[in-house]
């Protein structure tokens, strides 16, 4: 049987007809030069895919985030919100695209959809959990540089990792992710490595100042909160 | 504002990722693509009522990018540099990997190969799309796509065994 290679670039892409792809198989298993030829054309469809995944987890640009995010060009700009707010409930639905791949360390995805909710998951859920923003004396993928109560009185905590920074609070047993911010310093921007114990973005300080009740948690207050589950 | 806008910027979000990966590809050009990102982003939200829930959004968005790119982003493109040159400047004495060097090796190939070659492969073998939808992404009917397709390939084979 003659196969063109246009039709076996086809088939090593999933594209044929299962009558044409039974065919194909069948071929294949007598002649190892079409089968060669089959796995070469599977081979650089792998390489391409892998040589591009890296830049699904860079920063995206705040021009886009604007775009996608204005509602009436007129109203974004004359509302003095404009900024975190926004931001951060935009960045909140890019995180999933942004965060999977190698901006947190394996042991399932950071972010979760829970019933209209981003909820932490995997390492940042273990972060929040277990973390104690006083004692932080070693270098950790998620940062959890502060510990709060909110004006509703839930426990909540500014957490970092490697682009993005954030405000999760305890609510029954899970930590809802309230504002997320796409963090993008100089050095990160230009393909520098980033300093491991870099303040937290100004947008997001304002967060918590807008949120948080009284003062941060001392060490007493943390180590009991952890103990509590987070729960008050 | 209608509701069709809101869940198109619901689903928006997640794919940006993938259209800046595209606008990549397309325009070699990290500003350029960052442009065509947004004005595609602009234009799908003003046409909100053309996209059919239920369809395919990536696939959507690529065409409205494909069309902006051929028609005015091209023209005003910034530079003749490529992002992989100023890539392959910036990486010059970091630690590299076996991994990162050929990831270099196969972008700067792709980026070599002529726009409709390397249209075809960003849709198909960087974004997965099926031979179909990726034709009609850019007009053409699926013989021209898997004919632009299997060219691409060959000069990638032959750019990349001599590397």
């Amino acid at each position: 049987m003659t196969i063109a290679d246009d039709e076996l670039m086809a088939y090593a892409d999933g594209e044929l007809d299962e009558q044409r792809r039974t065919e194909i198989e069948l071929a294949l298993r007598d002649d190892a030069r079409l089968a060669q030829r089959v796995r070469e054309h599977q081979a650089m469809r792998a390489r391409v895919r892998a040589a591009f995944d890296d830049e699904l987890t860079e920063p995206m640009p705040a021009g886009v985030l604007r775009a996608l995010q204005a509602r009436e060009h007129a109203e974004a700009s004359n509302d003095p919100s404009w900024g975190w707010r926004r931001w951060g409930g935009i960045a909140a639905s890019l995180a999933i695209g942004l965060l999977i791949g190698r901006t947190l360390p394996p042991g399932g995805a950071p972010f979760d959809w829970q019933a209209n909710e981003v909820v932490a998951g995997g390492a940042l859920e273990r972060a929040l959990s277990t973390q104690l923003a006083s004692a932080a004396t070693e270098v950790t993928p998620v940062r959890v540089p502060i510990s709060f109560v909110d004006r509703s009185g839930r426990y909540c905590r500014a957490f970092q990792a490697d682009r993005q920074a954030g405000v999760a609070c305890r609510s029954e047993d899970r930590w809802v992710v309230q504002a997320l911010v796409v963090d993008t310093p100089a050095s990160a921007a230009s393909g520098g490595v980033r300093q491991a114990a870099s303040a937290l973005p100004s947008t997001l300080l304002n967060e918590i100042d807008a949120r948080i009740e009284g003062a941060p948690l001392n060490s007493a207050q943390e180590t009991s909160a952890r103990q509590s589950g987070w729960r008050r | 504002m209608t509701s069709a806008t809101d869940v198109l910027r619901r689903e928006l979000g997640p794919l940006l990722p993938r259209l800046r990966r595209f606008a990549r590809t397309l325009t070699r050009h990290r500003e350029d693509a960052d442009d065509l990102v947004q004005l595609a982003v602009e234009r799908a939200l003003l046409r909100a009522d053309h996209w059919q829930i239920g369809t395919r959004l990536d696939s959507w968005i690529f065409r409205i990018m494909q069309n902006a790119w051929i028609d005015e982003v091209r023209a005003r493109s910034r530079y003749q540099q490529t992002f992989v040159d100023e890539e392959l400047g910036e990486h010059v004495g970091v630690s590299t990997t076996e991994a990162h060097i050929n990831a270099i090796a196969v972008r700067k190939a792709v980026s070599s190969l002529g726009d409709e070659q390397r249209a075809a492969v960003a849709l198909v073998l960087v974004e997965g799309l099926p031979y179909k939808e990726a034709a009609e992404v850019l007009g053409i009917p699926i013989g021209t796509l898997t004919s632009r397709l299997a060219r691409a390939r060959e000069s990638l084979q032959a750019t990349l065994s001599v590397a």
